[in-house]
C-alpha cells in the first residue's frame, strides 16, 4: 500500500475539491473517482464491510435532502407541482412564518438539495476509502509526540463504534426473546440501559489494561514547569483572540492582526514542543516510502494546484447556484481532468495489489515496513 | 520473592473488606494456581501485582505488597508493567491496535524502547508464544484461542519476571484453553517465569501449580499451600479429587496418570447401574430442525442439519468456538430465520411466527447474561419477563427462590458477581415459563457450587418435561446432567448419541472419570462410588 502522508495528501485533496465546488457535474465526477478507489481497495480490506451501512444510509440521506429542500425552500421559476401548505406561525399575532411546508415545489430547489447531498456523501465517502487504507496504528505513529495520547483514545472512541452497533443488536435480541415489543420511546428503555453499562464497563476493562501496559508513562514535571505550560497555552489564546480581533475590527492596518495570529501560532507550537518531548514514547517501526507514494504525491498535489489555479481564473466553473432559474451547468474538461486524478492510488498501486487478498490465515500479502 | 504483609483492602463504598490482614510469601519461578468462587477476593489479590488496586480502582488500602523488590503502592500500575504482566479474562477487552505486531508493540512504545531492540523482542516472543504466523492478522479475524495467546504475548514483550492472569481460559473452548495452559507451563519451565493464574475449573490447570491459594468465601481465610495440601481441605473440587478424597487415595492425584495407578485396584459389582437415561415420553418432538443451512455473508455456519429435541430431555451441543451451536440456538428461538430447510417449536414453523410470540415457548439465555439486564432490582427482572409474557406476577417469586437468588431480591443486578448475573438472567427468562429452554454458555465464569446448583436446576427442569438444550464446552456439567450430546464441526452434526456413548466416541469432549476409567462407562465420581464392589478402599 502507501504511506501514510500519502494518504493524508491524497485526503486534503478530494476534500479540497469537494468542499470548493458546487457545480454538480464536477461533484458527480469527484463522487465517481472515490467511488472507484473505495471499491477497489475495499477488496484487500477486512473493515470496508462495516462502512458499506453507511454509505447506504448517507444514500438514502442524499434522496432525503433532495426531496426535503424542495418541501422547504420555496424559491425558483420552474415550478413543477402546487402543495398544500402549512406554516408555522410565531411571534405576535402569529404574523411571522418560521417554517413552511408544501406549496410551491420548484425544480431549482430539487437541483440545490441533490448538489448539497451530494457534496455531504462525497465527505462520507472520501473518510471511507482514507479509513479502510491507513491503518489506525501507522496513523497514530505519523501524529506528533504532543497529539499521541489523544490519538489512541480517539482510535479508540472509534473502533467502539462498530463495537457498540454489535453490542446494541445482541441487547436488542436478549430482549425480544423475553417477549418485549418495541412500541415507544419508553420501550426502548431496557435497550439503551444495558448498553450504556455494558459500554462503560468495556472501556474500564480497556483503561485498565492500557494502564498495566504503561500507557500514559511520562517523564514527571515540575509545577514551576505545569505553570510555565498553562501560562505559555493562556498567553497564546489571548494573542489568538486579540489578532482575529483586529483582522475582523480592528482601526487600520489588518496586518498588525496577522502579525498577533502568526505569534499565537508559533507560540502554542513551541509549547506543545516542549510538552511533546515530555511524552516518553517511541515508534515500532517507520513506514518506507516508496517510489509510488512520491508519484501519487506529485500527481495529487500537481492536480490540486492546477485545479485551484484554474478554478480562480474561471471562478464561474466550479460555483453553481441553480436559483432564480435553472441552467445547465457549466463544464471545464481540464477541471475534469484534473479531478480524474484522484484515482491515481489505484492506477498506480499495481495489478497485483488491486486485485489483492485479504490478510488470511496463511500469512499476509505485503510486507508494509 | 514476592511479599504480601497483612495487606487489607476495601473497595469504596463497602463495608467489608475483601482482603483482611492477608499475609504471603512466595518464591520467584513458582506458579500459583489462585482458586475460589467469585466474588471472593480472587481479582482483588491479582490486582495487588501491579497496583491496579488502589490506584486504579479506590478503596482504603493497608499493609505492604513487595513485588522482586519493588513496592506497586509507589511504582503505580504504569511504573509495574515492565515487572508485572497482567492478563484479562476477555482478549477482546485488551486488545488497543489493530494488528497483532502493533499490539505487540504498544507496551514498549510506551516505555520508550528504542526501536532495534522493540524488533528483536517481537521475533523472540511471536517464537516463544508460536504466533509468528499471526503477525500480520487483524484482530478481528483471530479465533479466542489465538487473542488470548496474542494479548499473553503483548505483556511478555516488556520482559516482565512475573505474569499475571485472571482467569484467562474461561471464555474458551477446551482446546483453546489447553493451548494456553500449555504456553504459561512452558513460560514458567523454560524462562523461569512467575506464573499467577486464577481458575475455576481446576481440572485443566492444577497439574501445572508449584502452590495453590484458595480464598473460600469473602471474608473467610484464605488457604495456601501446595496443591496437594489446598486440594485436600476446599469444599469443592474436580471429581478426579472428589473421587480420591473420598477414597482416600494418598498422595492426592492431580493428574488422570497419576489417579490410573489407583483407578486399577478399583473393583465393581456385577451389572452395575448408571445414572437414569431419559426416556422417551412418546409426546412427539418438541423442536424439529430439518436440512438447515445458515450462512453470513459467504460463510456458512450451519450445513444440512437436522435434529429432533423431545420433551424432558437435557441436549449438550458441543464443539469448538465458530463451530455453529449459537447460531442453531438462534435459529430455533426465531433470531435467525433458517435459509434452507425449516425448524419447528411444536409443530409451529418458526419462519412464520414472531419471535415474541416464540419466546411464550421457546426461552433463550444468551451468552453474555448482561445483555438481558437492565432494572433496577433483580425482583423488577422477573417481572419485565412476565409482564411481557402475560402472566401474574406472584408467579415470579418461585424462581427467586428456586435459583437461590431470594437475598439478591432487591439488589442492582449489575453489582452482583459473573455467576450471580447468570442465575439472574436464567431466572429471567424462567419467568416466562416457556417450555424449552436453550442456554448459550451457561457455565460461563460459575464455580463449582454454582454449576452443581444450576445442574440441579436443570435436571428438575427435565423432569418436569422441559426440553432444555445448551451449548457448552464444559464436560463436566455435560456428564453430570446431559441425555443426549450433538458434537458440531464447520457447521455439520458430527455426533449424535446419549451422553455415555458421545463421550467414549470423543478424546476431547470426555470426562474426568471417563478418562480414568476407559474400561467402564462411568461419567460422574458418584457413579464411581455408587457401584463398588463392597466399599472396596485401595
Amino acid at each position: 500500500m502507501f504511506h501514510t502522508t500519502t494518504w493524508l495528501i491524497w485526503l486534503v485533496a478530494v476534500l479540497v475539491m469537494g468542499l470548493t465546488t458546487s457545480n454538480p457535474l464536477y461533484l458527480a465526477l469527484i463522487l465517481a473517482t472515490v467511488w472507484v478507489d473505495f471499491s477497489i481497495l475495499a477488496r484487500r480490506s477486512a473493515i470496508a464491510p462495516m462502512w458499506q451501512p453507511l454509505i447506504r444510509f448517507m444514500m438514502c440521506l442524499v434522496i432525503f435532502s433532495t426531496l426535503l429542500n424542495p418541501l422547504l425552500v420555496h424559491e425558483g421559476e420552474t415550478v413543477l407541482l402546487e402543495l398544500p401548505q402549512w406554516k408555522l406561525l410565531v411571534g405576535p399575532e402569529q404574523r411571522i412564518a418560521l417554517l413552511t411546508l408544501g406549496g410551491s415545489v420548484t425544480l431549482e430547489a430539487l437541483a440545490y438539495g441533490l448538489t448539497k447531498g451530494m457534496g455531504l456523501l462525497c465527505i462520507i465517502l472520501t473518510f471511507a476509502t482514507f479509513n479502510i487504507s491507513v491503518d489506525s496504528s501507522r496513523l497514530l505513529r505519523s501524529l506528533p509526540r504532543f497529539m499521541y495520547q489523544t490519538g489512541i483514545v480517539t482510535s479508540i472512541a472509534v473502533s467502539f463504534v462498530p463495537q457498540t452497533v454489535l453490542a446494541l443488536r445482541e441487547i436488542r435480541e436478549a430482549q425480544m426473546v423475553r417477549g418485549h415489543r418495541f412500541r415507544c420511546i419508553r420501550d426502548l428503555l431496557p435497550l439503551f440501559l444495558p448498553l450504556l453499562t455494558t459500554g462503560f464497563e468495556r472501556a474500564l476493562q480497556l483503561a485498565e489494561s492500557m494502564e498495566a501496559r504503561g500507557f500514559g508513562t511520562r517523564r514527571q514535571i515540575s509545577t514551576r514547569q505545569e505553570t510555565g505550560y498553562k501560562g505559555g497555552v493562556t498567553f497564546a489564546m489571548v494573542l489568538l483572540v486579540a489578532g482575529i480581533g483586529w483582522v475582523g475590527f480592528g482601526p487600520n492596518n489588518r496586518w498588525w492582526g496577522y502579525g498577533l495570529v502568526a505569534a499565537a501560532a508559533s507560540l502554542l507550537l513551541a509549547v506543545f514542543h516542549v510538552i511533546g518531548r515530555q511524552v516518553r514514547r517511541t515508534r515500532y517501526v517507520r513506514e518506507l516510502w516508496r517510489q509510488r507514494d512520491t508519484a501519487v504525491v506529485a500527481t495529487t498535489v500537481t492536480a490540486l494546484a492546477l485545479y485551484l489555479l484554474v478554478s480562480r481564473t474561471a471562478e464561474g466553473a466550479i460555483h453553481y447556484y441553480p436559483y432564480p432559474a435553472l441552467t445547465w451547468p457549466g463544464f471545464n474538461p481540464t477541471i475534469g481532468l484534473f479531478i480524474l486524478a484522484l484515482v491515481s492510488p489505484v492506477v498506480l498501486l499495481g495489478r497485483h495489489h488491486a486485485t489483492g487478498r485479504l490478510r488470511t490465515r496463511t500469512g499476509s500479502t505485503e510486507e508494509s515496513r | 520473592m514476592i511479599r504480601f504483609e497483612n495487606v487489607s483492602f476495601t473497595y469504596p463504598d463497602a463495608s467489608q473488606p475483601v482482603l483482611d490482614k492477608f499475609n504471603l510469601k512466595l518464591d520467584e519461578g513458582e506458579f500459583l494456581l489462585v482458586v475460589g468462587p467469585s466474588g471472593a477476593g480472587k481479582s482483588t489479590f491479582l490486582r495487588c501485582f501491579n497496583g491496579l488496586i488502589p490506584h486504579y480502582y479506590g478503596g482504603r488500602f493497608a499493609g505492604k505488597v513487595t513485588v522482586l523488590g519493588r513496592d506497586p503502592l509507589h511504582a503505580e500500575p504504569s511504573g509495574m508493567s515492565d515487572l508485572v504482566g497482567f492478563v484479562l479474562q476477555s482478549p477482546e477487552a485488551q486488545m488497543v491496535t489493530d494488528t497483532v505486531e502493533d499490539e505487540l508493540a504498544f507496551g514498549m512504545e510506551n516505555h520508550n524502547l528504542p526501536q532495534n531492540l522493540m524488533r528483536k523482542r517481537v521475533e523472540e516472543v511471536l517464537d516463544q508464544v508460536s504466533i509468528a504466523h499471526l503477525r500480520r492478522r487483524r484482530m478481528e479475524t483471530l479465533s479466542g484461542g489465538e487473542k488470548q495467546r496474542v494479548a499473553i504475548a503483548s505483556v511478555l514483550t516488556l520482559q516482565p519476571r512475573v505474569l499475571v492472569l485472571d482467569e484467562p481460559t474461561s471464555q474458551l473452548d477446551p482446546q483453546a484453553a489447553e493451548e494456553v495452559l500449555t504456553l504459561l507451563q512452558k513460560l514458567n519451565a523454560d524462562l523461569g517465569l512467575t506464573v499467577i493464574v486464577s481458575e475455576h475449573r481446576l481440572e485443566r490447570v492444577v497439574q501445572y501449580a508449584d502452590r495453590m491459594l484458595s480464598f473460600p468465601a469473602l471474608g473467610a481465610p484464605p488457604i495456601f499451600g501446595t496443591p496437594e495440601d489446598v486440594l485436600g481441605q476446599i469444599a469443592l473440587a474436580p471429581p478426579l479429587i472428589t473421587l480420591a478424597r473420598t477414597l482416600a487415595w494418598h498422595p492426592l492425584p492431580l493428574t488422570i496418570k497419576a489417579g490410573r495407578s489407583f483407578a486399577r485396584r478399583l473393583t465393581f459389582r456385577p451389572g452395575s447401574s448408571r445414572a437414569t437415561e431419559h426416556i422417551a415420553r412418546n409426546e412427539g418432538d418438541s423442536v424439529r430442525v430439518v436440512r438447515l443451512w445458515y450462512s453470513y455473508d459467504r460463510a456458512e455456519a450451519l450445513r444440512d442439519v437436522s435434529l429432533e429435541f423431545e420433551p424432558g430431555q437435557i441436549v449438550a451441543l458441543m464443539g469448538r468456538n465458530g463451530s455453529g451451536k449459537t447460531t442453531l440456538l438462534k435459529n430455533i428461538v426465531g433470531l435467525l430465520r433458517p435459509q434452507r430447510g425449516y425448524v419447528e417449536v411444536y409443530g409451529a414453523n418458526t419462519r412464520h411466527t414472531d419471535v415474541q410470540s416464540l419466546a411464550r415457548k421457546v426461552g433463550y439465555v444468551p451468552q453474555n447474561p448482561d445483555a438481558l439486564l437492565f432494572a433496577d432490582t433483580v425482583a423488577q427482572e422477573i417481572a419485565f419477563t412476565r409482564r411481557n409474557q402475560g402472566l401474574s406476577l406472584e408467579g415470579g417469586e418461585i424462581w427467586l427462590a428456586r435459583l437461590g437468588l431470594e437475598k439478591y431480591r432487591n439488589a442492582y443486578p449489575r453489582d452482583l458477581s459473573g455467576g450471580e448475573r447468570q442465575r439472574v438472567a436464567l431466572a429471567a427468562i424462567l419467568a416466562g415459563e416457556p417450555t424449552i429452554l436453550l442456554l448459550d454458555e451457561p457455565t460461563r465464569g460459575l464455580d463449582y457450587a454454582q454449576k452443581e446448583a444450576l445442574s440441579t436446576i436443570l435436571t428438575d427442569l427435565s423432569h418436569n418435561g422441559k426440553t432444555v438444550v445448551m451449548t457448552t464446552h464444559d464436560v463436566e456439567l455435560v456428564a453430570r446432567c446431559a441425555h443426549r450430546v450433538v458434537i458440531i464441526g464447520d457447521g455439520q452434526v458430527i455426533i449424535d448419541a446419549p451422553t455415555r456413548e458421545a463421550m467414549q466416541q470423543s478424546m476431547v469432549f470426555s470426562s474426568q472419570i471417563s478418562k480414568l476409567l476407559p474400561e467402564h462407562d462411568f461419567l460422574t465420581a458418584d457413579e464411581v462410588l455408587a457401584n463398588l464392589a463392597d466399599g472396596v478402599s485401595p
